[in-house]
C-alpha cells in the first residue's frame, strides 16, 4: 500500500476514526493494529523480520537494564568493579548492535558483495560463480534498525529506562507512519505520545491534513514529474550534452528534496491526525550557507543520530585524541587540534555514504561531503583573513546569496555520485559536464529532449515557484499554517480545495503511485 | 572563568559566546565547535568530559560550561 494512494488515505481515515472511538487507555493498541495491518499489506516475510528485530531489541534492552540494576544493587563503588560491569554492558550492547547492523548489511549489500566476489573469481580465471540471493529488502529496514539501535544505546547510557511492555515497545519500533522513510525518532520524545492515548484536537487534525496535502503536492507535482526525465538522462548520459546533464542533476536535487521531504510531510501529517508529533526531518536545506549547515537541515533525524551515536563517541575516544596529540608536533597545534573533528567527520560521512547503498560512488559521495566539511574547518582562518582583506562583511546580503549558491553547487556535484550508483559513471558525467558542456545545445529543444513536455514544465515551474515562495517565508520565520488560519475562511477554503482537487485529479487519473527514493534504503 | 573565556575566544573566533544562553539550541556553536572545545577543556582543566556530558544544557552558555567543569572537578 503506497502512502500516496487512495487506499492509504482510506486506511488512514478508518484508523483515525477507530483511534478516537476507543477509550484512551486502549488507543495505543489501535495504533499497533494499524501498524501491523499496514506492514502485513506490504509483505508477510518482511513483517516476520520486523517482528524478529522488535523481539531481539526488546530483549536486549531488558538485559541492558537488568545489568544496570544489578550494578546498582551490588553498589559497585570500587573503580575496578565498575569497570567489570561497564565491560559487561558494553559487550551486551556490542552483541546486539552487531546483530542489528549485520542483518541490515546482509539485506542491503549481500548481492553486491557476491558480485564483487564473482569479479575476483573471474579475474583469477576460476569458473565458479556465486548466485545472487535477491533478498527482499524489508520496507524501512534502515530506519527501524537505526531507531531501535539508538534506543538501545540510550538504555545502555542510562538515559532511558527500558520499556517492559512488549506491545508498547513494538509500537515504538513499528509505528506505521515512520516505516516508509523515517524520520528516525527518539524513544524519549515518541513513546509518551504513542502510549498516552491522545485527546482529539480539531486543530491538530486540521494541521495534519494540511501537512499531508503539502507533502503530497510536492511528491505528485514535482518529484514524480521529474523522476522519469532524470532517470532518462542518467541512464543514457552519453547521448546528452554536458549542459543537459547538469540540468538533469540540478533537477534531481529538486526531485530528491520533494520526494523525501514530501514523503516526510505526508507521514508527519498522518501522525498528527493521531496527536503524535514526529521529529522534523528537513528545514529548507537549499537555503544553507555552508555544507555543514546543509547537513543540519537535510535529513535532520539521521544527522542527529549520527552526531549522538557515532560522531561524539568517536571524537571523544581516547585513541583518536591520542592521535590528535601525536600529530600536533608534526602538523602544528592548530591542525593537530582539528585532526580529531576532521577524522570523525570523515568517518561519519563515510558511513552516511555506505548507508546510501553499496558501491564506490556512495563512498565517494560520503567522502566528498565529509572532505568539504573538514576542508572548511581547516581553511576557516584563511578565508576569514581573505574576507577581511577584501572588505567583505560576513553579514552582507549579497555575500550570503553567494554562500547559498556556492553551497548548492557543491551539493549538486555530490549528487552526481549519489544518483549514478557507479563511480565511473559519475566521473564520466562530471567530465562531460566540464569538457563537453555544449553551449550550442542550450535552447528550447534541450528542455524537451529528455522526456519533459511543455505541460510538465509549466506544472514544474508553477509548483517550484510556490515551493520557493513558501520556503522563503518560512526562512523569515513566518509560520505558514498559522498565517493562513488568520485569513478569511473563504481564502482558507480555496487554498485547501485547490490542494485537494489537484491530488484528486492525480489519484483518479491514470497515475500509478510511485515509490519513494528512500523507502528502498 | 577567565581561563574558560580565553579558551572560548581562541577556539570560537567571531562568536559572541557571552551574548547568548542558547549557544547550542540556536546553532551558534555546532557539534564540530563542541568537539574542538571539549578537547581543549579536557587538557586545560584536567577533566574528562564524556559523551554523556555532551547535552545542550552543558554547552548552551558560558556559565553552563563553567558549571560542568566545576562538577567534573576541574582545576
Amino acid at each position: 500500500m503506497s502512502i500516496n494512494s487512495a487506499a492509504f488515505l482510506l486506511f488512514l481515515a478508518v484508523a483515525v476514526a477507530v483511534y478516537y472511538l476507543v477509550p484512551k487507555r486502549g488507543r495505543y493498541l489501535v495504533l499497533l493494529a494499524a501498524s501491523a495491518f499496514f506492514y502485513l499489506c506490504y509483505s508477510l516475510k518482511a513483517a516476520i523480520y520486523l517482528l524478529f528485530t522488535v523481539a531481539a531489541t526488546y530483549g536486549a534492552a531488558l538485559g541492558l537494564g537488568a545489568l544496570r540494576r544489578r550494578e546498582r544493587a551490588e553498589g559497585a563503588d570500587a573503580a575496578a568493579v565498575r569497570r567489570v560491569w561497564l565491560r559487561r554492558r558494553r559487550l551486551a550492547l556490542a552483541a546486539i548492535l552487531v546483530l542489528n547492523f549485520t542483518t541490515l548489511a546482509l539485506f542491503k549489500y549481500l548481492d553486491s558483495w557476491l558480485g564483487t566476489a564473482n569479479s575476483v573469481l573471474a579475474l583469477a580465471g576460476l569458473s565458479f560463480r556465486f548466485r545472487p540471493l535477491e533478498l527482499l529488502l524489508p520496507l524501512g529496514i534502515s530506519f527501524y534498525i537505526f531507531q531501535t539501535s539508538g534506543y538501545l544505546i540510550d538504555v545502555y547510557r542510562g538515559k532511558v529506562e527500558p520499556e517492559r511492555h512488549f506491545l508498547k515497545y513494538a509500537l515504538f519500533a513499528a509505528y506505521f507512519p515512520q516505516m516508509i522513510q523515517g524520520p528516525i525518532n527518539r524513544f524519549q520524545k515518541l513513546q509518551p505520545q504513542l502510549i498516552g492515548g491522545n485527546e482529539f484536537s480539531a486543530d491538530q487534525v486540521k494541521y495534519g491534513v494540511q501537512l499531508m496535502i503539502w507533502g503530497m503536492l510536492k511528491k505528485l507535482l514535482i518529484a514524480d514529474t521529474l523522476a522519469p526525465a532524470v532517470a532518462e538522462v542518467f541512464d543514457h548520459f552519453t547521448q546528452y550534452s554536458g549542459a543537459v546533464i547538469l540540468l538533469a542533476v540540478v533537477l534531481y536535487c529538486l526531485q530528491l528534496y520533494c520526494d523525501f521531504s514530501g514523503g516526510t510531510d505526508l507521514v508527519r501529517g498522518a501522525s498528527q491526525l493521531f496527536g503524535v508529533e514526529m521529529m522534523e526531518n528537513f528545514r529548507r536545506p537549499y537555503f544553507a550557507h555552508t555544507v555543514d549547515e546543509f547537513w543540519r537541515r537535510w535529513h535532520i533525524s539521521l544527522g542527529e543520530w549520527m552526531k549522538d551515536y557515532l560522531f561524539y563517541p568517536l571524537a571523544l575516544s581516547k585513541g583518536l585524541n591520542r592521535l590528535g596529540k601525536a600529530l600536533r608536533p608534526v602538523v602544528g597545534p592548530r591542525l593537530g587540534k582539528l585532526a580529531v573533528p576532521c577524522v570523525s567527520t570523515l568517518v561519519v560521512f563515510l558511513m552516511v555514504g555506505v548507508w546510501q547503498g553499496p558501491g564506490l560512488s556512495n563512498i565517494a559521495y560520503g567522502l566528498w561531503n565529509g572532505g568539504l566539511m573538514s576542508l572548511a574547518m581547516i581553511a576557516q582562518p584563511a578565508s576569514a583573513k581573505l574576507r577581511e582583506r577584501l572588505g567583505i562583511g560576513h553579514e552582507t546580503r549579497w555575500f550570503r546569496v553567494v554562500q547559498v549558491a556556492r553551497t548548492f553547487a557543491l551539493v549538486v556535484v555530490g549528487r552526481y555520485f549519489s544518483r549514478s550508483g557507479q563511480l565511473m559513471q559519475a566521473l564520466r558525467m562530471l567530465k562531460r559536464t566540464v569538457c563537453s558542456f555544449g553551449w550550442r545545445s542550450l535552447g528550447p529543444d534541450a528542455l524537451f529532449s529528455f522526456g519533459l513536455t511543455p505541460v510538465n514544465w509549466v506544472v514544474l515551474l508553477i509548483s517550484t515557484a510556490v515551493l520557493v515562495a513558501v520556503s522563503a517565508l518560512q526562512e523569515r520565520g513566518i509560520p505558514i499554517r498559522r498565517t493562513l488560519e488568520k485569513k478569511h475562511w473563504a481564502v482558507q477554503f480555496v487554498v485547501l480545495f485547490v490542494g485537494i482537487l489537484v491530488i484528486y485529479v492525480f489519484l483518479s487519473g491514470d497515475y500509478i503511485p510511485a515509490g519513494y527514493v528512500y523507502e528502498s534504503i | 572563568m577567565e581561563k574558560l573565556l580565553r579558551i572560548l575566544e581562541e577556539n570560537c573566533p567571531g562568536i559572541d559566546v557571552l551574548g547568548s544562553d542558547r549557544l547550542i539550541d540556536d546553532e551558534i556553536l555546532t557539534s564540530l565547535d563542541v568537539v574542538v572545545l571539549v578537547g581543549e577543556l579536557n587538557d586545560a582543566f584536567g577533566v574528562s568530559i564524556t559523551v554523556d556530558d555532551l547535552v545542550p544544557e552543558n554547552f548552551n552558555s558560558v556559565q553552563a560550561m563553567y558549571d560542568l567543569i566545576c562538577r567534573l572537578g576541574g582545576r
